[in-house]
C-alpha cells in the first residue's frame, strides 16, 4: 500500500441518542448513558429500553444541504445517514455544497455502511394486515387474499417503496453534499461502518475521487430490528435498569441494547486537504476484515482467534506493533459470548497496562452500522483533547481483562485501533494516527 | 503496473434459464420472457406482468448455517453454484488461511422479500381483522409479537446480510461485501471487486447480484412511482426500449455472477479466460432521486470515465449494452449521453437492450448484461432490441432492431443506471495476451 498517497481525516459528525458529536462526547466523558425508556411511538418495542436519537427534522434542515430534506421520503436509516453527512459537512466548513463548482463536485463522493434499509415496517405490516381473506380471518387465520392488495395500499404513495430500497442513504446524502464522484451503500452487519470508510479509503487510492464523505447510519431502534433480535434471543434482558443495561465487556451484561446513531467522516487526499485548507485530524494507517462462518447464522463466533488475527492485520498494514497503540475501540456489543471473545481476544493481543480500551456502547447502546465509526468518533476526540473516558457499566470485566485500562484516564492518544465485530461472523478492523 | 482483470467463471439464474449459453441463444432469437405474473395472482394490479424464474431450481435447504429455502438464498447459491463450476478453482482447506484471505465475495442484494407475510397471523391477533380494525397501532403488534419469536425469525429472510456470507463459505473467502446501487447495483459489484484486485486486495472474487422483486408490495410500489408499464395484454411486447411506445419498465428476477480473478493468478492456474474487464467508471447524477439528469449527465460521466480506465478509444468499441429501460426518461437520456460520449449518432456503435426480453433484473441486470457482452465477444453476434417498431426522434441510434446481427466484438461498454442517480459502465473486452 506504501505506493499510494496518504489519505486524511479532515472533519467528522454525528447523531446519536445523546445528541451530537459534542453531545456524546459530553456524556461519555460525564459518564451519562442516553439509554432511557422507550415511550410514545416506541411504547412497548422490545426491550423496553434503548437510546433514541434525539436529533429533529428541523435541525436536520439547518445543516448544509439540508433544506432539501424531506422526511416522507426517507427511512429511520437515511434520516441519520443524512443528519450525520450534515454535521459532518457543517465541521468541514461546507456551508453550501450545492454551490461548489463542477470540478469539485465530480471529485467528491459518498460511501455509506447501513444495516439494510427495511425494518421501519408500519406500512408493510399494515398492507399485510389488510391482504388477509376476511373469511379466514373470521376463523382466526391469516391467509393472503391477492384481490386486496390494491385497496391494501390506500394512502400510500410511491416514495413508502423507493425509500425502503437499500441505496437511498448515499442517493440522499449525495444530493445533500452535491457529491457527484463515486456513491455506494455497503450494507450487510453491523460492522458494515468500518467497511464503508475502508472502501472510500480505497476509493481514493485508485484516484476515483479526491474527497469522500465516508461513515454509516445504524438505527438500532426500529420494528423489525428490535423484534428480530429478541426473537433469535440476541436482545438485553428486560426490567432492567435502563441507564446501566448497556455493559460492554462487562459480565453482567445480557444481551444487545439499542441504540441509533449516525457518523460520517471527510476523507481526502493530501493535495486535497492542502487545497481546502482543511487541517488532518488523522491519517487512515491500516485496515482489515476478515469473515468466519459462524456456529449459526447470528452467531457464535468459534473463537477468539480470528479477532486477534484481524487485529494484528490491521497492525501489520499500519506497520506497528501492538505496544505502539494507545487507544483502543473495542466492539463492546454487550452479547455475552461475543464479548468474552473479544476480551480474550484483546488481552492476547495488548496485555495489561496499556493501551486504553474505550468502549462506548455503555453511552449509545449499540449502534448497528454506526457502530464501528463512532468508535472512530471516540477516537478522534480522544486524539484532540486528550482525555479517555472512563467505560461506562463496566462493573465485573471478563477476566481476561483484569489489569487492562477501560478507559478513565488521560494521555497521548497518536494512535488508535477501531474493532467492529458483528455476531454474524464478519470483522472488520481499522487504524488511523494523529497527525 | 496495473494488476489485471479477467474473468474466469460465470453463472446465472435468469428468467431465461440457468445458463449462460441457453440465455444467449434464446436473447439472439428475440424471445421474451416477459409474462403474466404466476408466483401470486395480480388481479387488479396496475402492472400484472413480470419475468419470473418459473423452472425449478433445485439445492439443498440449509448451507451450513444458512438458510437456503427464500428464493434470494436460492437464486444466490444455484448461480454461485455455476460460476464456480466454471471457474474449476480448486477447493481451499479449512485452514488455508493466507489463500483463503485472498479470495472475496462482492454481492449486490436487493428488493424484494415475502418474509414479512409470515407476521400476517399476527397483525391479525393485535388488530383483528382488517374489516373492522381501522386503527393499527404498533404497540399492540409488538405486544403480539414478543409471544411468537418463531414467526418473528423469519424476518431473517427480509434482511439482505445473510447471501453473500453464503457464498463466501462455497468460495473459502474470507473477506464478504455486501452493497447496493439500485439498478447500478450489478455493475458497482463489478467495480467493486476490479478495485479489490487492482488494490492487490484479492486474487479472486465471486462478484454479481440477485434480485426478487416480483412481490405483493414491490410490484404495485414501482407501479406508484410510475416506474413499471401498464402494458399488460402483451406481455411480450411490453419492454420496448428506445421505441416511441415505450411506457415503462417490466420487473424481472434472478441472480448473475462472476468470478474475477487477477491475470496472472488465472494464467498460472491454466483457467479459460472469458474476458477481460478493461475499465470501470462511475459517476452520480446528485440530481433528483426518481429522475435521472435529463441531459444524461451522469450516464455520461460514467461512459467517459470507463473508456479513460480502459485506455480504449471510443471508437474502439463495437457494441453496447445499453441500461435501456424502456422508460421514456432513461432512454431519452442514455441517447442523448451515449452520442456525446462516442462523438455523435454515426460514430456510436451498436446499442441493444437485454431488457427488451428479459425485464429490469435490478440489482442482478448489470452483472447478467456484463455476461451478455461476454457471449456477445464470444460468439460474434449481438442480441437485438425486440419491440422496436416505432422510431422515437429522441432515440436515434442503432439499436440492432428485432433481429439478432452478426459482429465482431472485441471490446463492449455496459451501462446500469439507478435510482437515486447512480450510475456505473463496464468495459470488457476479449482477453488478448499481447496487450500490455
Amino acid at each position: 500500500m506504501s505506493a499510494f498517497a496518504d489519505v486524511f481525516i479532515t472533519a467528522f459528525g454525528a447523531v446519536t441518542g445523546a445528541g451530537d458529536e459534542q453531545a456524546f462526547r459530553s456524556a461519555w466523558l460525564a459518564g451519562e448513558s442516553a439509554v432511557r425508556p422507550l415511550v410514545d411511538k416506541l411504547e412497548a418495542l422490545p426491550p423496553g429500553y434503548g437510546a433514541p436519537v434525539a436529533f429533529t427534522q428541523k435541525e436536520l434542515r439547518q445543516l448544509p444541504g439540508g433544506r432539501g430534506q424531506r422526511p416522507g421520503t426517507q427511512t429511520h436509516h437515511t434520516f441519520l445517514a443524512v443528519g450525520a453527512v450534515g454535521r459532518t459537512l457543517l465541521n468541514a466548513g461546507m456551508s453550501d455544497p450545492a454551490a461548489d463548482l463542477e470540478e469539485v463536485a465530480d471529485r467528491r463522493g459518498v460511501y455509506l455502511g447501513s444495516y439494510t434499509n427495511f425494518p421501519e415496517m408500519k406500512k408493510h405490516l399494515s398492507l399485510t394486515h389488510a391482504m388477509g381473506d376476511l373469511e379466514a380471518a373470521a376463523r382466526g387465520e391469516y391467509v393472503i387474499d391477492d384481490s386486496r392488495i390494491l385497496p391494501g395500499m390506500k394512502g400510500f404513495t410511491g416514495f413508502d417503496f423507493l425509500k425502503h430500497m437499500n441505496n437511498m442513504p448515499t442517493a440522499h446524502a449525495s444530493i445533500m453534499a452535491n457529491a457527484r464522484g463515486p456513491a455506494n451503500t455497503f450494507l450487510g452487519h453491523s460492522s458494515v461502518g468500518l467497511q464503508a470508510v475502508a472502501r472510500a479509503w480505497d476509493a481514493l487510492r485508485l484516484g476515483l475521487a479526491d474527497e469522500m464523505i465516508a461513515g454509516a447510519t445504524g438505527p438500532g431502534v426500529l420494528e423489525g430490528l428490535c423484534l428480530l433480535r429478541k426473537a433469535l434471543g440476541m436482545q438485553s434482558a428486560v426490567e432492567l435498569d435502563p441507564a446501566t443495561a448497556a455493559r460492554p465487556l462487562d459480565q453482567g451484561a445480557t444481551g444487545l441494547v439499542p441504540g441509533d446513531a449516525g457518523a460520517a467522516f471527510v476523507l481526502e487526499t493530501a493535495e486535497r486537504a492542502s487545497a481546502t485548507g482543511r487541517t488532518p485530524l488523522a491519517r487512515l494507517a491500516g485496515y482489515s476484515e476478515l469473515f468466519v462462518a459462524p456456529e449459526g447464522p447470528r452467531g457464535p463466533l468459534p473463537g477468539a482467534g480470528p479477532i486477534l488475527a484481524l487485529a494484528r492485520q490491521a497492525l501489520a498494514e499500519a506497520g506497528w506493533e501492538a505496544g505502539d497503540v494507545d487507544y483502543i475501540s473495542p466492539t463492546g456489543a454487550g452479547l455475552p459470548q461475543l464479548d468474552r471473545l473479544e476480551a480474550a481476544a484483546l488481552a492476547e493481543l495488548v496485555g495489561p497496562g496499556r493501551p486504553f480500551i474505550a468502549p462506548h456502547t455503555g453511552v449509545v447502546g449499540f449502534t448497528e452500522g454506526a457502530h464501528g465509526p463512532l468508535g472512530l468518533v471516540g477516537a478522534l476526540q480522544a486524539m484532540q483533547d486528550g482525555q479517555v473516558p472512563a467505560a461506562l457499566n463496566v462493573e465485573a470485566p471478563w477476566e481476561a481483562l483484569e489489569g487492562h485500562k477501560l478507559g478513565g484516564g488521560s494521555g497521548d492518544i497518536r494512535r488508535a485501533l477501531i474493532l467492529s465485530l458483528a455476531p454474524e461472523g464478519t470483522l472488520n478492523a481499522l487504524a488511523v494516527e494523529r497527525v | 503496473m496495473r494488476r489485471r482483470v479477467v474473468v474466469t467463471g460465470l453463472g446465472t439464474v435468469t428468467p431465461h434459464a440457468d445458463d449462460v449459453d441457453r440465455l444467449f441463444a434464446q436473447l439472439c432469437e428475440g424471445r421474451s420472457a416477459v409474462e403474466r405474473i404466476t408466483s401470486f395472482d395480480p388481479v387488479d394490479l396496475p402492472s400484472q406482468i413480470a419475468a419470473e424464474v418459473r423452472y425449478p431450481v433445485e439445492g439443498p435447504d440449509f448451507l451450513g448455517p444458512y438458510d437456503l429455502r427464500p428464493r434470494a438464498m436460492r437464486f444466490s447459491w444455484a448461480a454461485a453454484q455455476r460460476a464456480l463450476a466454471s471457474a474449476g478453482l480448486p477447493e481451499l482447506a479449512p485452514d488455508d488461511f493466507a489463500a483463503r484471505a485472498r479470495r472475496a465475495v462482492h454481492l449486490a442484494v436487493g428488493v424484494g422479500s415475502t418474509a414479512i407475510e409470515a407476521l400476517g397471523g399476527i397483525t391479525l391477533e393485535a388488530w383483528g381483522t382488517p374489516e373492522v380494525s381501522t386503527k393499527r397501532d404498533l404497540p399492540a403488534f409488538r405486544r403480539a409479537a414478543v409471544k411468537h419469536d418463531d414467526a418473528v425469525a423469519v424476518l431473517e429472510e427480509w434482511f439482505v446480510d445473510q447471501a453473500a456470507p453464503a457464498l463466501a463459505t462455497m468460495l473459502g473467502a474470507s473477506s464478504v461485501t455486501t452493497a447496493a446501487s439500485a439498478c447500478a447495483s450489478g455493475s458497482h459489484a463489478i467495480l467493486d471487486a476490479v478495485a479489490r484486485i487492482r488494490l492487490n486486495q484479492s486474487d479472486v472474487v465471486l462478484t454479481g447480484g440477485v434480485c426478487t422483486p416480483v412481490t405483493r408490495s414491490m410490484m404495485p410500489g414501482f407501479s406508484m412511482l410510475s416506474a413499471l408499464t401498464t402494458a399488460n395484454e402483451n406481455p411480450a411486447a411490453a419492454s420496448r426500449p428506445f421505441d416511441m411506445d415505450r411506457s415503462g419498465f417490466i420487473m424481472a428476477e434472478g441472480c448473475s455472477l462472476l468470478v474475477v480473478e487477477e491475470l496472472e493468478h488465472a494464467l498460472a492456474r491454466g483457467a479459460t479466460i472469458h474476458g477481460e474487464v478493461l475499465g470501470v467508471g462511475i459517476a452520480t447524477d446528485s440530481y433528483r432521486l426518481t429522475d435521472p439528469e435529463p441531459g444524461g449527465r451522469g450516464m455520461g460521466d460514467a461512459m467517459r470515465r470507463a473508456l479513460l480506465d480502459s485506455g480504449v478509444p471510443s471508437t474502439g468499441v463495437q457494441y453496447i449494452n445499453a441500461h435501456g429501460t424502456s422508460t421514456k426518461m432513461n432512454d431519452a437520456a442514455e441517447t442523448k449521453a451515449m452520442k456525446r460520449v462516442f462523438g455523435g449518432r454515426d460514430a456510436t456503435p451498436p446499442v441493444s437492450s437485454s431488457k427488451s426480453m428479459f425485464g429490469h433484473l435490478i440489482h442482478a441486470a448489470g452483472v447478467t448484461e456484463a455476461i451478455v457482452c461476454l457471449q456477445s465477444i464470444k460468439h460474434g453476434r449481438v442480441h437485438p432490441t425486440i419491440n422496436h417498431e416505432t422510431p422515437d426522434p429522441e432515440c436515434d441510434l442503432d439499436y440492432v432492431p428485432n433481429v439478432a446481427r452478426d459482429l465482431t466484438v472485441d471490446v463492449a461498454m455496459s451501462n446500469s443506471f439507478g435510482f437515486g442517480g447512480q450510475n456505473v459502465s463496464v468495459i470488457l473486452g476479449r482477453y488478448d495476451g499481447s496487450r500490455a
